[in-house]
């Protein structure tokens, strides 16, 4: 990463921090919902990032991790309520509001289910494999709409913000305050595997899977850890987007959710470190400008990401660089 | 005579109806060239995809370092040492030099799955990376992105990712091409050098080269092995002049 990308991240992880406080302090304290959306729909972008930025898996199908790590929480939590078990055996497990508990049962149910998944569909490649991913997500959206235990197709309130030691999770600021760390934790473990032994394989796989084996790689192991890794960080955002609304729905498992998560990926630059970031930022603000003067913003969202795809690959993140370096 | 490293018996791959490869047996001895000659079209890449298990046999077997080897992936072979190169380069065009190479010392190592910190910092992996990379008189480009290479560049990346998997046997599919009378005489003397290394089944067009390396030569036509023997004895066999030689000579 060149030292021009580092200061722009640093850039933006400042203002992201510092926007949301300073309006609070001055009596605005929508803005900092805002920036607590942003950063954790950023934590699922990061997560898409992972596979699709450095491993080329173009996964359509990201929701299902996002919506089990949303309803980890929101089951955990309701039984923690009305203080019935989960499961009563073979040993009895009942609910929690324990946030880092939450946390851990989120990515290891995204985890597991990623690697389920991963297994089957990254047998194929290409638009197979875009279908597949879509496919399992598609499923497990219409499990959660038909399945009335957990509310169905209302979807599943929380009554209460899930605590964490030593905070107020019910204050905004420390709301915001966790889940902009959880972001900065989420990119310190992109970073590093990007970096690793691993991540080198990873990029490689991207730009030519076949030589791989030729150099003793399993491109298929390669692909199915990454794809765990994925799942698990968007399972982790999907727990704190739970915690944030004190609710889950089945709209977290559908097919607009994995395209959201997509779009912020490529709108903010596909494989850069801080492209999530800026991703879900510009989409969040052209959501809360355009969607005031018109209900029909997406379609400026649709021409946006069209010029994108079409003239600036590199996202937003590239676009500056690329002016700055000109 | 010492034990071959690679033997391959009657070895059959059919695309549909076309024989590519039709009961094929040759060897690889420790410390020998061997090159497989022969016109387009006759098989030879096919015979080092198979190989390699780039692709799976019909039937026969492949024996490498005295274990049959015909049934494991890939990758798995190529841990165990058997190296190729490729006859359309085929490399990482977003990595470097240095890191296109170095992806053959880990890979090789089975040290992918290291996922805090990599290996780039070990002295030893590096060290054998840009030992290679300096062979391959690509010391100067150790840091340029693979797709800035030249085509000569690339072939002799090509060279340095394989020799960096220390193989125990090295397959290399038309290390020549298109490299010049320049690029293939740096080429011929980086494998002359090597041979003491690892055995090579030398695939290449260019008959001086051939005849300037070899200590075996075989000749493959229409998926067949029509005949094996030492560099005078393929010059002065009728049958491989009309059916290879009298092409070349065009
Ligand atoms: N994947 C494939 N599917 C179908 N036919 C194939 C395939 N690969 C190779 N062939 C055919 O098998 C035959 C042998 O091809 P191969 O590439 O092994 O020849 P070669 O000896 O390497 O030729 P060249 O000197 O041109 O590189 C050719 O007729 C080729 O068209
Ligand atoms: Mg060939």
């Amino acid at each position: 990463m060149s030292a021009r990308e580092r200061g722009l991240n640093i850039g933006l992880a400042s203002l992201l921090l510092v926007v949301p406080l300073a309006a609070a302090y001055f009596g605005e304290p929508y803005y900092l919902t805002l920036a607590t959306r942003i950063a954790i729909l950023s934590i699922a972008a990061v997560g898409l990032n992972f596979a699709l930025g450095l491993g080329g898996l173009v996964s359509f199908g990201h929701a299902a991790y996002f919506g089990l790590g949303g309803y980890a929480a929101g089951i955990l939590a309701n039984h923690a309520l009305n203080g019935q078990a989960i499961l009563a055996w073979p040993m009895e497990i009942g609910g929690t509001t324990f946030m880092p508990a939450i946390w851990l049962v989120a990515v290891l149910v995204a985890a597991l289910t990623a690697f389920l998944i991963g297994m089957l569909s990254l047998r194929t490649t290409g638009v197979y494999f875009i279908m597949i991913t879509l496919a399992f997500a598609q499923m497990l959206y219409y499990f959660a709409v038909s399945w009335p235990a957990y509310g169905g197709e209302d979807g599943l309130p929380v009554y209460v913000r899930n605590s964490f030691p030593g905070l107020n999770t019910f204050d905004p600021v420390q709301f915001f305050l966790i889940s902009f760390a959880a972001l900065m934790v989420s990119l310190a473990i992109f970073s590093v595997l990007r970096n690793s032994n691993f991540g080198l394989a990873l990029r490689a796989s991207r730009q030519n899977a076949g030589r791989l084996e030729s150099l003793g790689i399993e491109v298929f192991r390669l692909r199915l850890t990454a794809f765990v890794v994925s799942g698990a960080i968007t399972g982790l955002a999907g727990a704190l987007y739970a915690d944030l609304n004190r609710f889950v729905s089945p709209q977290m498992l559908s097919w607009h959710m994995s395209g959201e998560i997509m779009v912020f990926v490529i709108l903010g630059g596909v494989g850069r470190l801080f492209g999530p970031v800026a991703g879900a930022a510009l989409y969040i603000f052209l959501e809360q400008s355009l969607g005031e003067v018109s209900d029909y913003w997406q379609v400026f969202l649709g021409l946006l990401l069209l010029c994108v795809v079409l003239f600036a690959r590199g996202g937003l993140i590239g676009t500056v660089l690329d002016r700055r370096n000109g | 005579m010492a034990e071959p490293i690679l033997r391959i018996y009657n070895l059959t791959k059919s695309f549909g109806a076309l024989l590519a490869t039709d009961g094929v047996s040759l060897d690889l001895k420790p410390g020998e060239i061997h090159a497989l000659i022969g016109p387009n079209g006759a098989g030879k890449s096919t015979l080092v995809k198979l190989i390699v298990g780039e692709l799976r046999q019909n039937s026969g077997s492949i024996e490498f370092r005295g274990v049959r080897v015909d049934g494991l992936g890939a990758a798995e072979r190529a841990r165990r040492g058997l190296a190729r190169s490729f006859q359309v380069s085929s490399i990482f065009p977003e990595l470097t030099v240095f890191e296109n190479v170095f992806l053959a010392v880990q890979g090789t190592r089975g040290r992918t799955y290291r996922f805090f910190g990599n290996d780039i910092s070990n002295a030893e992996f590096s060290h054998l990376a840009s030992t290679q990379v300096e062979r391959a008189k690509l010391g100067a480009r150790s840091a340029a992105v693979a797709s800035e290479l030249s085509h000569g560049e690339r072939r002799r990346l090509e060279v340095a990712m394989a020799l960096a998997m220390r193989p125990k046997a090295l397959l290399l599919d038309e290390p020549m091409a298109g490299v010049g009378a320049e690029g293939t005489r740096e080429l011929t003397n980086l494998l002359k050098e090597i041979r003491a290394e690892s055995p090579i089944l030398l695939i290449e067009h260019d008959m001086d080269a051939v005849f300037a390396l070899a200590d075996r030569i075989s000749v493959l036509v229409n998926g067949r092995l029509v005949s094996t023997g030492s560099v005078s004895e393929i010059r002065n066999n009728e049958d491989v002049r009309k059916a290879y030689l009298g092409y070349e000579d065009d």
